[in-house]
């Protein structure tokens, strides 16, 4: 053994695929938000339909397939403008990849006042339960379920609008270049999560709960 | 070989004041390390109070030391503590500190993330403990939690749970839960992206592997147990009825959520157990790991496996024999990449040159512990057995086997092992042995006569039992033990601070060892490397030391 | 030593110290805490966790702000130490036995569905014998999953049971192929008359086992089996599995050919070649 070169060439490194660790670890965050939400959603589906007193879900959500009204907006019209601003934010994060600033602040402030629209429309729909139909967390299971899961949701929006918020200020101020397109990136892909969530919550509460 | 001589900027001692300042804002993947293994060793030394206080009560039959609601508290914090403030930021720490010398980098991928886990976890940990003081809440009812770590629904709710006991349990933990989060994002972020050149996946040591799998477990099972403590939460101050029975709500629900998440809680705290072995076994035996690729997809094998088998912790809840069934059978599948695991280290140690240094000895300790406790397991998975020993002292012995016997005795083994490395200097071998022979046979005396117990019926969590039921030797052999596991513990606190002060310098590298945290200087500078090192095998430097019969011809 | 790499390298960046993770931490605490206390704990503890937010983020935007130590300590030389390694070497007297030529896995296979067919029609004649119904031994063999046969009564269990036949019919098929492939993989191993181990040992520490545990798993299932039809089929099963398994022809592994002869080397008389006799 003690025979063999001991100069003779070391083999090639082997390659290395490391992974970028700002999309990684936001990807990570997702993926733990995603079994967040998912114990949320488990929860309310476990729950549809063993309330033990109303109002039931019949008697206050917006049915999902009916004409939009305006007054406290349908919430599957409502849908569409959260759905909707993932294409601006994505449009945006192009605009600012390409150093376009002006069309980026434009596509970015969309997104922003889509999501706000949205927010609001969550606002009056809350406003409605509460305020009109009685229903709070404490007043039946549906209540609790609906108010935690939807409110966490919303809660998420709030955090990316803020986000989003500061962004922009800083964009106004000049502070925000197309080097830090990467960045901004990230930022949409939490949105991007945001949105996908409320396809399933939708799903659950307003068509899967509405008639179940 | 001579050591490194001391750095100057240790030379010069900075004004105390200056110096703690130094530790609060760092974001050095080092120090927030020690932070988390320090604080995580003064909560073991609380944890362990709370348990001798408990094992002092239960000695003999109809003792007075304490009253049975504060037995109820001392049980349910000695359990947080020793899950939540002991294994997890003794791991998360070891973690931290091991992880970028072992891939050969200088820091966590997001340092600064890393010190605000370190910060969210000390907080709730103390949050938790400030219950004591400030859980009275509206009626004077409550101090500390005294809800069982698993708090069940509805002993939770309102009604049966006075005064502000159980938020301080939802609110601690919930705040270190979100530091675990952070830091398990931070250490998968590390490991899949930051690692030297020629670290492909499978150059990697076994170590980090596991920690990945470990991390990526805390990720995947901590956040449903955040979104179960909210719903609690919503529960007590809102009055919501997710847990309430009387309002509709479901007891079972919490069970079933609370153990998604503390299965692979106890697989969390296990795998570091593992990852320390696989990293002291084969260096103490002279041999290179036996099985690596086996060792791996084991490792991911248990990670998938430990999502799937949650309600084994309540097959004495009621549920469907079809259910307990499937249960009990992916419980037993698990034991096979486990078996795997066991016989890959005495296959290791098969015809190796084994130095029984400390390290080895805690090592040997888990292997035969660790055995013990996980046939207990199989046979607690067995749902007509379980029925029968469920809730019950057996089952106390069968988990503690697993963790003190298996995780405590290889963060005793890690820590004789990584000490060198961390301080400059050697723990005193002789204390050491003192160390682990007493913890050994305390622990032993301890828990094994619990299984005796259990067996006739003692159930766990009760304060007191009359003296007719014949209980009392085997509680009295328990109780003895405690006095060896608290000798044995302060011979380990006196080896540490004795050696911190004249303790002999350990050089670069004092075991002989292959990794690449012993390229570094003892203690590692805050840049670990000088220059960026460049990785062939999974054992750097025996390819070093043996440019003859480098490992990379064999990979 | 690699210190002459050393112009080569990136300069060594370190992240700065940084309060802000502290104060966040600490802030975010007291919001919790906010809960259970008063409010404006809340508020203190929000103020202070956006303090911590904002320095944080003024640390790493745009650029995350590092510094470079002075390398001032470095680690000592790796030596290399030649010809030290040592080899772990199989001995002549090592304990494994591996055996050398088995049977083909196939023949594990099919001698369970021959046994299985074996067992069953033993086991359909002692039903039909002692309770003239083919379905009995059919439904107390599903028992073993399905527990409500467990509470028929005698009648009952004479009776068809489509799921019982289907249960019944899929326990039989796994089994005997399972263990079939379990006799496969023994027989080799069992020393002398392997129809004896298959057709009488094997069976009678089944039995055993099934006697002593019955009991146990399912007692309501022991009172209803028929022990000398239930060992009969059991020998049936091994009989002719067994049967199977020994006339069928072996194959030879290379678990202990020598290094050589796995390369395919003929070369009679190197240390390490198996005789000739043997295969």
């Amino acid at each position: 053994m003690s025979t063999i070169d001991t100069n003779a060439a070391l083999p090639e490194l082997a390659p290395v695929h490391n992974l970028p660790k700002g999309k990684l670890g936001v990807s990570l965050l997702i993926l733990s938000e995603i079994f967040f939400f998912g114990t949320l959603i488990a929860v309310y589906l476990f729950y549809i339909g063993k309330d033990l007193s109303g109002p039931y879900p019949q008697d206050v959500l917006d049915p999902p397939f009916a004409a939009p009204t305006w007054a406290p907006m349908a919430v599957s019209f409502n849908s569409i403008f959260l759905l909707t601003s993932s294409i601006w934010i994505w449009l945006a994060v192009k605009a600012l990849e390409q150093g376009a600033m002006a069309r980026f602040t434009l596509f970015w402030a969309l997104t922003i006042a889509f999501g706000g629209v949205f927010l609001a429309g969550t606002g009056f729909e809350w406003y409605g339960l509460i305020a009109e139909d009685g229903l709070w967390l404490n007043t039946n299971l549906f209540g609790s379920c609906f108010f935690t899961l939807v409110g966490f949701h919303a809660a998420h929006v709030t955090i990316g609008l803020l986000l989003m918020t500061i962004v922009l200020v800083l964009t106004l101020c000049g502070y925000n270049h197309q080097r830090h397109a990467g960045k901004v990136d990230l930022l949409s892909w939490y949105w991007h999560f945001v949105d996908g969530v409320w396809i399933f919550v939708f799903t659950v509460v307003y068509i899967i709960g509405y008639y179940g | 070989m001579t050591t490194a001589p001391e750095s100057p900027r240790l030379a010069l001692k900075a004004p105390p004041l200056s110096r703690l300042h130094e530790w609060v804002v760092t974001v050095d993947h080092k120090k927030l390390g020690l932070m988390y293994i320090t604080s995580g060793l003064l909560f073991f030394i609380i944890g362990g109070l709370e348990a001798t206080m408990m094992r002092w009560q239960l000695a003999w039959s109809d003792m007075g030391v304490v009253m049975p609601d504060e037995f109820n508290r001392l049980f349910t914090m000695h359990g947080t503590t020793m899950v939540f403030l002991v294994g997890m930021p003794i791991l998360l720490g070891s973690a931290n500190y091991l992880v970028p010398l072992m891939i050969g980098t200088r820091d966590l991928a997001f340092p600064r993330l890393n010190a605000f886990g370190f910060w969210l976890f000390l907080f709730g940990g103390l949050l938790l403990y400030f219950s004591y003081f400030g859980g009275q809440g509206l009626y004077g009812m409550g101090s500390a939690p005294d809800v069982g770590w698993f708090a069940y629904a509805p002993l939770t709710e309102r009604t049966f749970s006075r005064g502000h006991s159980t938020d301080y349990w939802i609110l601690g933990l919930l705040v270190s839960g979100f530091g675990s989060i952070a830091t398990g994002i931070n250490l998968v972020a590390t490991i899949l992206c930051m690692r030297c050149k020629g670290m492909s996946l499978m150059k990697m040591p076994i170590f980090v592997w596991i920690m990945l799998i470990d991390a990526i477990l805390v990720v995947i099972a901590m956040p449903p147990l955040a979104a179960s403590q909210v719903m609690l939460l919503f529960d007590r101050s809102l009055g919501a009825h997710f847990f309430d029975v009387q309002g509709g709500g479901s007891a079972v629900l919490w069970q079933n959520l609370f153990w998604f998440f503390g299965h692979p809680e106890v697989y969390i705290l296990i795998l570091p157990a593992f990852a320390f072995v696989s990293e002291i076994i084969p260096v103490f035996c002279r041999k290179v790991l036996f099985g690596y690729p086996l060792m791996v997809a084991a490792t991911v094998a248990i990670g998938f496996i430990s999502l799937g088998v949650w309600v084994h912790h309540m097959f004495a809840v009621g549920l469907s024999p079809a259910v307990n069934t499937a249960f009990m059978a992916s419980t037993m599948l698990i034991a096979v990449p486990t078996g795997i695991k066991m016989f890959n280290w005495v296959a290791t140690m098969y015809g190796g040159k084994i130095r029984l240094h400390t390290p080895m000895l805690f090592s040997l300790g888990f292997l035969v512990q660790f055995l013990f406790g996980g046939l207990t397991g199989i046979m607690l998975a067995v749902v007509p057995f379980d029925w029968q020993v469920s809730d019950s002292y057996f089952v106390v012995g069968h988990f503690h086997y697993v963790l003190f016997g298996g995780l405590v005795f290889t963060i005793f083994a890690a820590i004789y092992y990584w000490f060198p490395k961390v301080s400059g200097k050697m723990l005193s071998e002789r204390i050491g042995k003192w160390h682990f022979w007493t913890l050994f046979i305390g622990f032993n005396l301890t828990f094994a006569p619990m299984h005796v117990s259990g067996m006739l019926g003692m159930p766990r969590r009760i304060y007191t039992y009359h003296a007719d039921r014949g209980w009392e030797i085997w509680n009295l052999i328990s109780s003895i033990g405690v006095l060896f596991q608290i000798i044995g513990v302060l011979f380990f606190a006196w080896n540490l601070l004795r050696s911190l002060k004249k303790g002999k310098p350990a050089g670069d590298d004092p075991w002989d060892a292959w990794t690449l945290e012993w390229s570094t200087p003892s203690p590692p500078p805050a840049w670990n490397f000088d220059v960026d090192p460049e990785v062939r095998s999974r054992r750097p430097l025996w390819d070093k030391k043996h440019p003859e019969d480098p490992d990379w011809k064999y990979e | 030593m690699d210190q002459q790499h050393q112009s080569e390298q990136h300069p060594v960046e370190l992240p700065c110290p940084c309060a802000g993770p502290l104060i966040a931490a600490f802030g975010v605490t007291f919001m919790f805490a906010g809960i259970v206390t008063t409010w404006s704990v809340a508020i203190v503890g929000l103020s202070f966790a956006l303090a911590g937010a904002v320095h944080w983020w003024r640390e790493v935007l745009p650029d995350p702000r590092e510094y470079e130590p002075v390398i001032d300590t470095h680690p000592d030389a790796i030596e290399a130490r030649i010809g030290q390694v040592g080899r772990l070497m199989a001995q002549p007297t090592h304990r494994a036995r591996i055996p050398l030529e088995i049977h083909p896995y196939s023949a594990g296979v099919v001698g369970g569905i021959i046994g299985g067919v074996a067992m069953a029609v033993v086991a359909l004649i002692g039903s039909l014998a002692s309770h003239g119904s083919l379905w009995y031994a059919v439904n107390v063999l599903a028992g073993t999953i399905l527990p409500s046969i467990g509470d028929m009564d005698q009648t009952a269990l004479s009776a068809f049971h489509g799921g019982a036949l289907a249960v019944g019919l899929g326990i039989h098929i796994v089994m005997s192929l399972f263990i079939g492939l379990v006799y496969g993989v023994i027989m080799p191993l069992v020393p002398r008359w392997p129809l004896f181990w298959a057709a009488i040992i094997m069976p009678a520490i089944w039995c055993g086992l099934t006697l002593a545990s019955l009991s146990v798993i399912n007692p309501a299932l022991e009172m209803h089996i028929e022990w000398g039809w239930f060992i009969g089929a059991q020998v049936a099963f091994g009989l002719a599995c067994g049967a199977w398994i020994v006339k069928s022809e072996k194959i030879s592994t290379m678990q202990n050919w020598s290094y050589l002869e796995r390369l395919g080397m003929d070369s009679p008389g190197v240390p390490g070649m198996q005789a000739e006799d043997e295969s």
